[in-house]
């Protein structure tokens, strides 16, 4: 595997776990270091069987699947000589506390390389380990705001919309990774660890793409358009008169779909034929619309002769025949959609994978890329303090009469 | 241009990407020390040269969209036509000295030009070779087209975003061309590099944008096949905070962001409202109360914010150790986020054709593993010179004959 051999410590609860998520994926060896009542993101829920237990958080299972877990506490000074053990072994440490947190508690960046110079420390924070909001409190949807998102997602007359599944975290969780790896090349050849410092807001800024180039150089300032991209898309438009750029969501028998502005002449002959064939094009195949300005002008009825018909169909139905006619067309799918997706299910995709708490298997989104030669590790989530063996005993040496004394007094 | 303080400095990229979340993907390697050299063609132009944002006078220009130059900066640029039998060879010649090819091209194109997994294992066995392709290169739908606006339809983002009773959310941007897909190619990148460091092997990285924009919503999923709900959107409501959600403030469309997740956090709001009577309502008193009441709770905490500024909301809350974050505009996040200015993450330049431009930076900073933005992005076939003659050994003629043929275009 591509990072076999690279020790990470993860430190982090829900802001940096997708960091080591895609470290786990790529094969280096990720040992969570839990506070002895667990990352927070254990109880967080919803739970699988819709049972609240430590093991059994979905966003916990998703976000730490393929890593090793260990208890410490930090507060302790054995639970710091511990650390600091660890960290002269490891490679990467990956924090997500509020800036100077660990310095406080005497394990700050300083010393963690004075153990170690050749270890790479990656902090994942909303705003970075210092600036004027450094220590603002934040929750993901206060990074999104603040990211530039938030205005843009939504209808024109909506208030600014949230988005699934904690964004802000998964994107600085990307570019902690990058961040990381590119420090771990670096220290190939300088021998020289380093502190990276990744800010969730840029990460999210990032995300809203040549956004603000919008508005240096028009002084237009974007924001819910209802799906209108700035500047518009590309293509011959919509049914050919329809400019690029416009929303494109259309209802249908079941749901949604998103249906760009494409196709141009050709695309309006074969959209006209498919509604004729199941005769639903009232007087859309008369001859005088084979005139673009006939269609400009008509629009909106064109429009509603449309709309009606897709309103019959299925999802799955309109997106294989637009394709088929070369138009862009995607179902706007919920889970269970992408679930049972027959082209995800043929790609292997997904993987059954243990959930030890209740001895299930899980079907599971497996790795965002596929690696040859090699491959991704696809593995259960840890329960807690699974391998405190294993780290502590077999890795540091310690035995095992010494693990109870620690355990006794609360240190692991 | 010194860049031998940089991470990638000494890889070489060849960069048959296009559009967003190629160019993104290699962007990040430019930045970072590696040469990129992006193949162009006159016949294939980028669709992203053809479209806006330009400064006022440079519309049409295809060396002056704010779109394209913001996403090849510290790229070199030529023109050359894969489809000609010169062009492939001279492609081929750059692979050779290269250490990633990189392409985002659909299902299939690359094998019709030659330029397959296969084809350039052939003659450089320990390429990485990115494919960045929206279904994947195998399955039943791996000739479906889509643009990254739409591909977050299909990964469940859209789903999941926006309010129960309106449509599924849209967004004003292609989010997966942004994120999911340029930053994920580049951690496998990295970390192919990494490996081939170790071993001398190369890789094939094959990223679906399908596959890779699900994985951001991965939790939404899971709760599908672990407990078979299926997920809704639920506007700007969570479990953990009450209240929550963007609030109107004084001006035209602004608005901030509050989210009160604990009992401390809600008497900070309250003593940052200057403690008004109704906060001491039992209605309010305890989290499940302010859930039971939700609606009078918004309404009372608009009334307090729609009369300030989003910014003097934020501080004030903030003062008070409650979250809250202006819902932030691309004026403020350009010209006056203090945070963002302190990073120091535009670098504004001056591109020869398209004007002032200020280039985004990384998300991450260190003392040692630095990025920098020191070239503007190519204009079309500016690098021709440096990469034929300099790189490739050819002459002043033998480039002039390719040009008349048609391959340098």
């Amino acid at each position: 595997m591509l990072l076999e051999g690279v020790v990470v410590l993860d430190l982090s609860d829900e802001a940096g776990a997708y960091c080591t998520k895609l470290l786990a994926l790529l094969g280096a060896e990720v040992v969570k270091v839990e506070p002895l009542e667990g990352d927070p993101t254990r109880r967080q829920g919803p739970f699988i069987d819709a049972s609240p237990r430590p093991e059994g958080s979905v966003t916990f299972f998703y976000h730490n699947m393929g890593k090793r877990s260990i208890t410490l506490n930090l507060a302790t000074q054995d639970g710091k000589d511990l650390f600091l053990r660890l960290a002269k072994q490891a490679d990467i440490i990956v924090e997500s506390f509020a800036p100077g947190t660990l310095d406080r508690i005497g394990l700050g960046s300083a010393k963690l390389l004075e153990v170690n110079p050749r270890l790479i420390l990656a902090s994942i924070t909303a705003f970075g380990q210092d600036g004027p909001y450094a220590h603002h409190k934040t929750t993901e949807a206060v990074i999104l705001a603040m990211g530039g998102i938030m205005n843009m997602v939504g209808f024109p007359d909506d208030p600014p919309n949230c988005m699934p599944c904690n964004q802000p975290a998964m994107l600085a969780g990307m570019h902690g990774a990058i961040g990381a790896l590119m420090a771990l090349l670096q220290k190939e050849e300088t021998g020289r660890g380093q502190h990276v410092d990744i800010s969730a807001q840029l990460a999210t800024l990032l995300g809203t793409g040549y956004i603000s180039h919008w508005y240096e150089m028009t002084g237009e300032v974007v924001t819910r358009t209802g799906g209108k991209v700035p500047g518009g898309g590309f293509g011959g438009g919509f049914f050919g008169v329809i400019p690029g750029g416009e929303p494109s969501l259309f209802e249908c028998k079941d749901g949604w779909v998103m249906c760009p502005p494409m196709g141009g002449e050709r695309g309006w002959e074969l959209v006209v034929g498919w509604m004729a064939r199941e005769a639903a094009a009232d007087d859309l195949t008369s001859e005088s619309y084979r005139k673009p300005e006939v269609r400009r002008e008509k629009t909106e009825h064109i429009f509603q002769v449309w709309r009606a018909f897709l309103k019959t169909k299925l999802k799955r139905e309109i997106v294989e025949q637009m394709q088929r006619i070369k138009v862009p067309c995607l179902p706007v799918n919920n889970a269970q959609d992408i679930a049972e997706d027959p082209h995800l299910e043929s790609r292997g995709f997904f993987a059954d994978v243990e959930h030890r708490a209740s001895g299930r298997k899980i079907k599971s989104p497996g790795s965002p890329f596929r690696l040859f030669p090699d491959a991704c590790k696809i593995e259960g989530p840890p329960q807690l303090g699974e391998h405190n063996v294993a780290v502590y005993h077999d890795r540091l040496g310690i035995p095992l009469d010494e693990m109870s004394r620690l355990r006794e007094l609360g240190v692991i | 241009m010194n860049r031998n303080g940089l991470p990638l400095k000494g890889i070489k990229v060849v960069d048959l990407t296009w559009v967003g979340a190629g160019p993104l993907c290699t962007r990040v390697m430019a930045m970072s020390g590696a040469e990129v050299i992006r193949i162009e063609s006159q016949k294939r132009i980028d669709l992203m040269r053809n479209v806006g944002p330009y400064r006022s006078g440079k519309a049409g220009n295809i060396n002056a969209s704010g779109r394209y130059n913001g996403m090849n900066n510290d790229k070199l640029g030529i023109t050359l036509d894969l489809t000609s039998p010169k062009g492939l060879d001279l492609t081929k010649a750059l692979i050779r000295r290269c250490d990633v090819v990189a392409h985002n091209f659909a299902a299939g194109v690359m094998q019709k030009l030659g330029l397959s997994y296969e084809d350039v294992k052939e003659i450089k066995p320990d390429v990485i070779y990115l494919a960045m392709t929206i279904m994947g290169e195998e399955g039943p739908h791996r000739g479906f087209r889509g643009f990254g606006t739409h591909i977050s339809a299909l990964a469940g983002i859209n789903h999941l975003t926006g309010l129960p009773e309106r449509p599924p959310g849209v967004f004003s941007f292609a989010y997966p061309d942004f994120t999911s897909n340029p930053y994920h190619a580049s951690v496998a990148v990295l970390a192919a590099l990494f490996h081939r460091r170790k071993t001398g092997e190369g890789q094939l990285i094959d990223l679906a944008q399908y596959e890779s924009t699900l994985c951001l919503v991965g939790p939404a999923i899971l709760q599908y096949t672990a407990n078979g709900q299926v997920p809704q959107r639920r506007g700007n409501n969570v479990d953990y905070a009450m209240p929550h959600g963007a609030f109107p403030c004084a001006g035209s469309d602004r608005w901030c962001v509050i989210a009160v997740t604990c009992e401390q956090e809600w008497e900070g709001l309250c003593r940052a409202l200057g403690s008004p009577e109704w906060c001491l309502d039992p209605k309010f008193a305890t989290f499940s109360a302010r859930s039971e009441n939700e609606e009078v709770l918004n309404e009372r905490l608009s009334t307090w914010t729609r009369a300030l500024p989003p910014e003097e909301v934020m501080q004030l809350l903030q003062k008070e150790g409650v979250p809250a974050g202006v819902v932030r505009d691309f004026q403020e996040l350009l010209d006056k986020d203090l945070q963002i200015q302190h990073r120091q993450f535009y670098t504004p330049m001056e591109h020869p054709e398209g004007g002032p431009i200020r280039y985004s930076g990384m998300a991450y900073r260190s003392s040692e593993a630095r990025w920098s933005v020191e070239q503007n992005a190519p204009c079309l076939g500016q690098h021709n010179d440096y990469v034929f003659k300099d790189i490739l050994g050819l002459s002043s003629a033998e480039m002039a004959q390719l040009k008349e043929e048609g391959v340098i275009a």
